[in-house]
């Protein structure tokens, strides 16, 4: 049953030390880079507007500040950064732009916050990205970027 | 004074010229396409020095297809190195080409 | 103890075999189970892809059905495949390997393995709609009992099984060894077994405690994860993942396992480097527990938590590089015999990369925004548990096979089986990474109709029908050739000379 081998000292082992360190290296690299974008990504700035987004099963209702609601549909200004307070009524929703690559989930009896600048006008797929049953392939809402 | 050094190492560890050739270029590959990208990673530092500020916000998708990319070109040259190694492992030493020993016991 | 467990042309008494507490009969009744399972899990997966071939209901009129499906499908999977054929191969070998003569309770061993039939039945009768992660409040308040009750009694009775199992391995390898095996020259299959064990004992207890939550709270006694009863939804989450992060590790070490007895034998060259790859196991096993929370990163965690997490991930990578080289400088400078289980170990082996590359990839904090619950996960995962472990499981079916029926498998067929599923496994599990980038979600009934997408979907069917082939293929071959397949060649069936051990020994002293 000998997988069991006579050990080969010396020049061998250190092929194996440089490999592994080539490979921490490399990890360390794309640690340190998430890391540095994470960080700055995660700042939410001052001037960004809050809007309020409230998922349930299967639609999507947005509230800006002054008061005014839409469902199914948001409609942003360019150049403006949002910021997102993220809940939900009933089960897990997650709440995602995939243009901006904006994804938060929205979690019942908690607020989760993200943000994003909408910098490039037009129309754009808001999804669900958290399975909710039955119409969760359908929990769609259009994201309208206007000048 | 390092450089010297390293090529000591170097010549230590890998005895095979054909091994050292093999690594040598591995090494000069995986830097020359490393370097930029280490370069690349050190840009959003500069961003966010200046970022939050009036005009300059950070562009989150910008930012993270961008590392998204770097780490694509690492782990694709990675992988070709590595699975092309594989393959090249599997052909070279496969039963054919192998003289057979004829004495059966072998250590 | 000489004769074949499973030769067909004496047959022993199918009861005989049921009833039997020996570890060879209780490993063949894991694998024949294990192999039911995954080809009525891989039946429901081509009814899945053949439903999202295009956009629009294709064959599943009921969305809800859908739901069903993957639910099942991954429960089946993960559960009723790959924990069974590792526990069933592990029972047949692990007692050989350190000269014992059967696991450590035999009777033991034999109740792990029937309780799996009824948590099966459960799962499949139930065929719940929620996820085979169960995520509350969903769990809770919206999907319909009885089937997500039934789910969650069936996984717990699995649950316990593993636990049950997980005892036996572990007295056996570390009390019943004999006495003169030191721990150190135990093979490294023996090694893997170990070491599952340790980390099922360690993570499977949280997920047994969160099934109890989850069903006391559905019956609306308590509130741990309804936020209407106070709850925290996301706690199940840690609870759940705590567990399942050290499990993704339990279904893959087997299968690296199996490969460090499969490379150097079919290499006819020692093991590079024992201790190096003891070495990786046990530092895999540590560090596989610090990773839990990088499923959750879209849930809100704060940034230091996500970067704990993300170092706790990637510090486990090392110790995979290091098993890989460990077979690549074994292979090196070998006489390397392509016979049909080496072909399968190495394919896996090129497939292990490319999942850990997507893994990496899914880790680094920010791409975790671009990828999380779409299909690049979905690629991700697959490429793992089909790619590298059931690439490498099916590499040591065929190893075994002659051991167990005393015949060869037919060669042609089985060289067909390697390629129709590794290509195949490329096609689907890549098709599935480029759908993921252009974000398309996870457990979708159906997608926006864009020309990628349906592309990229229709290619992902092609090759999932390719795999399918392939398990065709596999069962023709099991099937004729234990019946009429060659006598093999007992001492050395795959003719591979000194390296080769004949695992019919049972002296103490090889």
């Amino acid at each position: 049953m000998s997988s069991h081998t006579g050990e080969r000292k010396g020049s061998h082992y250190t092929l194996e030390w440089l490999y592994v360190a080539a490979v921490i290296a490399l990890l360390g690299w794309a640690s340190v880079d998430a890391w540095i974008v994470e960080k700055n990504i995660d700042e939410i700035p001052e001037s960004a507007i809050t809007i309020k987004v409230v998922a349930q099963q299967w639609f999507w209702t947005f509230e800006h500040p002054d008061g005014k609601k839409e469902v199914g549909e948001l409609h942003l200004k360019v150049g403006q950064a949002y910021r997102f307070e993220i809940t939900s009524k009933d089960v897990i929703h997650s709440f995602n732009v995939p243009f901006y690559l904006s994804l938060m989930d929205a979690v019942p009896g908690r607020i989760n916050k993200t943000w994003f600048v909408a910098d490039a006008p037009g129309e754009f797929l808001i999804q669900c990205r958290e399975y909710c049953g039955l119409l969760h392939y359908q929990m769609r809402a259009t994201l309208y970027v206007e000048a | 004074m390092i450089v010297i050094n390293l090529s000591r190492i170097f010549k230590y560890c890998i005895k095979s010229p054909k091994s050292r050739s093999r690594l040598s270029f591995s090494i000069k590959l995986l830097s020359l396409v490393l370097g930029p990208l280490f370069i690349g990673s050190l840009i959003p530092i500069l961003d966010s020095a200046f970022a939050q500020g009036a005009e300059d916000l950070v562009n989150r998708r910008i930012e993270i297809w961008d590392e998204f990319y770097r780490l694509m070109t690492v782990a694709m040259v990675v992988g070709v190195l590595v699975q092309g190694f594989i393959i090249y492992i599997v052909f070279k030493f496969r039963e054919k080409t192998v003289k057979q020993k004829e004495v059966p016991s072998q250590q | 103890m000489t004769s074949m467990v499973l030769e067909i042309r004496r047959p022993r008494q199918l009861w005989q075999i049921l009833f039997s507490t020996h570890h060879t009969d209780v490993a063949l009744l894991y694998i024949v189970t294990s192999f039911v399972f995954l080809f009525m899990g891989g039946a429901l997966a081509l009814l899945m892809r053949t439903e999202l071939f295009t956009p629009g209901p294709t064959i599943i009129q009921d969305p809800s059905e859908f739901a069903r499906i993957f639910t099942v499908h991954g429960t089946t999977m993960l559960f009723l495949w790959a924990i069974p054929f590792a526990a069933g191969v592990g029972n047949y070998l692990v007692p050989i390997m350190v000269r014992y003569k059967d696991m450590a309770f035999p009777k033991l061993n034999a109740v792990a393995y029937w309780m799996i039939p009824p948590g099966a039945a459960l799962v499949w009768l139930g065929f719940a709609d929620i996820g085979w992660t169960a995520y509350p409040p969903y769990s809770i308040i919206s999907a319909a009992g009885p089937a997500a009750d039934m789910w969650i009694f069936g996984l717990k009775i699995l649950g316990l099984s593993s636990i049950l199992a997980s005892i036996n391995f572990v007295v056996t390898i570390i009390k019943c060894k004999h006495p003169d095996l030191p721990l150190m020259k135990i093979p490294m299959f023996v090694w893997s077994m170990l070491i599952i064990s340790f980390m099922t004992l360690a993570a499977m207890p949280t997920f047994a405690a969160s099934l109890i939550m989850l069903y006391t709270d559905r019956l609306g006694l308590s509130g741990f994860f309804n936020p209407a009863m106070g709850g925290d939804p996301i706690a199940y989450q840690h609870l759940f993942w705590f567990t399942f992060h050290p499990e993704v590790y339990i279904f893959l070490l087997p299968a690296i396992g199996m490969a460090y007895e499969l490379v150097p034998r079919f290499s006819r060259k020692p093991l590079f480097s024992y201790t190096s790859g003891v070495i990786a196991f046990t530092l895999l096993m540590v560090t596989s527990f610090a990773a839990w929370a990088h499923h959750m990163y879209a849930t809100g965690l704060d940034f230091a938590t996500k970067t704990v997490f993300m170092i706790g991930t990637f510090a486990a990578v090392p110790f995979s590089a290091m098993h890989i080289f460990n077979w690549l400088a074994t292979m090196w400078g070998g006489r390397i015999k392509l016979a049909t289980p080496m072909k399968f170990v190495v394919g896996g082996i090129m497939l292990f990369f490319a999942s850990g590359a997507g893994g990496a990839v899914n880790t680094a904090m920010p791409l975790d925004f671009i990828t999380h619950d779409t299909y690049f996960v979905v690629g991700h995962f697959h490429m793992m548990l089909m790619g590298t472990i059931t690439l490498i499981f099916f590499g040591f079916a065929y190893y075994l096979f002659p051991l167990i029926t005393g015949r060869m498998y037919h060669e042609r067929l089985a060289s067909v089986h390697f390629w129709l599923t590794f290509i195949g496994a490329i096609i689907v599990f890549g098709a599935q990474h480029q759908l993921g980038l252009l974000g398309m979600p996870r457990r979708v009934f159906d997608y926006t109709p864009l020309p990628d997408l349906i592309a990229l979907n229709q290619l992902a069917t092609i090759g999932a029908f390719l795999i399918g082939a392939g398990m065709i293929a596999f069962l023709i071959n099991m099937l004729r050739s234990s019946a009429k397949g060659k006598p093999a060649k007992m001492e050395d069936p795959f003719e591979i000379g000194e390296q080769y051990f004949d695992y019919r020994r049972r002296e103490p002293h090889t």
